[in-house]
């Protein structure tokens, strides 16, 4: 599954701060208006990097975008890294 | 290649000045990071602000990339010409490019013709007057007009989502700028300035070790000294791509090249700054 929507989420709260702040609050209500699969909806509440950067999102829109969910960058380095070990 | 734009007897418009630059956040956002590498780019970037300086542009075309800020996958512009009066930029916090946010003038007239001229000739642009500058349009351009105050028309290339405008594309789009500038009717002085690249890898492990790819890094700049920059639009995206997702940037560069043609470039820095995880080249034109 393409992680168009998933990705989309990502880049409309990275620029509507009102969409933000309704996932901190309500983020199973605003989950509920993407087309994702459960295991999408998962990894986002589990801040997994790791796990949209290997079904393949475009990692220039993950890096970008990863702090919506309350990613760190060092986090984020870290979960590639982990990806990199696993290899 | 032929663009059908009719030059006029009295062809006043003017290609004054010509330059591209690297734009990795940090060298603005982490200068000490990266030490004696940092004071000699930095060295380079006070050459290229003092030939614009000294070529009094009116207008600067700041050919830069889209970074996800104005642009995602649902509709993403090949190239998009910003058409405002004014923008706003740097975006990032503050903390990450130290360059306060501001609003930097933006000159309507060039982009509209350069978008008009663009149709005409079949190349695949758009057109914004919302377009929001991140560090790609910033940071070289903080370098070389520290005080911002010269009307900008930005150009934002999609450089980060296949498929994507090739060099080729790119170098003609630039031959059309030189085009559209020369057949103004005005006496309007436009530098262009390309920023980006050079080697570097985005949010992805490096499969070579290292983000930067120095080799790669001299040869490109080596075709600009040598005024062998027409042979750069030929490189493919798999050779550009074994440089960095973040290397397709010199796409910037290959638009200014299209814009001077064979003129040899003067290298003015090039410095793979780990700090910067960017292979950092500066490179002005004397036209």
């Amino acid at each position: 599954m393409s992680t168009y929507q998933a990705g989309k989420l990502l880049f409309q709260m990275q620029h509507d701060v009102d969409l933000r702040m309704e996932f901190q609050s309500h983020p199973e209500d605003v989950l509920g208006r993407y087309d994702l699969s459960d295991e999408e909806r998962r990894a986002i509440m589990a801040k997994d990097v790791a796990f949209f950067y290997v079904r393949g999102m475009n990692p220039l829109l993950l890096i970008a975008t990863s702090w919506t969910m309350g990613v760190t960058m060092p986090e984020h380095r870290s979960a590639l890294a982990s990806i990199e070990r696993r290899a | 290649m032929m663009l059908g734009i009719q030059r006029r007897l009295n062809d006043m418009g003017e290609l004054v000045a010509a330059a591209a630059a690297s734009h990795a956040p940090g060298i603005a956002g982490n200068p000490q990071g990266a030490g004696e590498q940092g004071a000699r780019f930095y060295a380079g970037m006070d050459m290229i602000r003092e030939v614009f300086a000294a070529s009094k542009p009116d207008v600067i075309i700041d050919i830069c990339n889209e970074h996800f800020v104005n642009f995602y996958l649902d509709n993403m512009p090949a190239i998009c010409v910003g058409v405002a009066d004014e923008y706003v930029g740097p975006i990032e916090p503050e903390e990450r490019v130290r360059i306060p946010r501001r609003r930097i003038p933006g000159h309507r007239e060039p982009g509209t013709a350069i978008v008009a001229h663009a149709l005409d000739s079949s190349f695949p642009v758009s057109f914004s007057e919302e377009l929001k500058l991140d560090h790609g349009a910033i940071v070289p351009l903080h370098f070389i007009t520290p005080e911002l105050d010269i009307p900008i028309v930005p150009i934002i290339v999609n450089n980060i989502a296949p498929p994507m405008p090739s060099p080729r594309l790119l170098y003609q789009f630039g031959e059309l700028l030189r085009d559209v500038i020369r057949a103004r009717p005005d006496s309007v002085r436009i530098a262009v300035l390309g920023t980006g690249g050079l080697s570097h890898w985005v949010g992805t492990p490096s499969p070579t070790g290292g983000p930067i790819d120095e080799e790669f890094d001299q040869r490109f700049l080596s075709s600009l000294e040598g005024g062998q920059g027409h042979a750069l639009a030929d490189l493919t995206d798999s050779e550009i791509g074994l440089a960095g997702n973040g290397a397709h940037e010199v796409r910037n560069w290959i638009c200014v090249l299209g814009a001077c043609g064979d003129a040899p470039a003067e290298v003015v820095a090039y410095e793979a700054v780990n700090a910067w995880v960017t292979g950092c080249g500066a490179a002005v034109w004397h036209l």
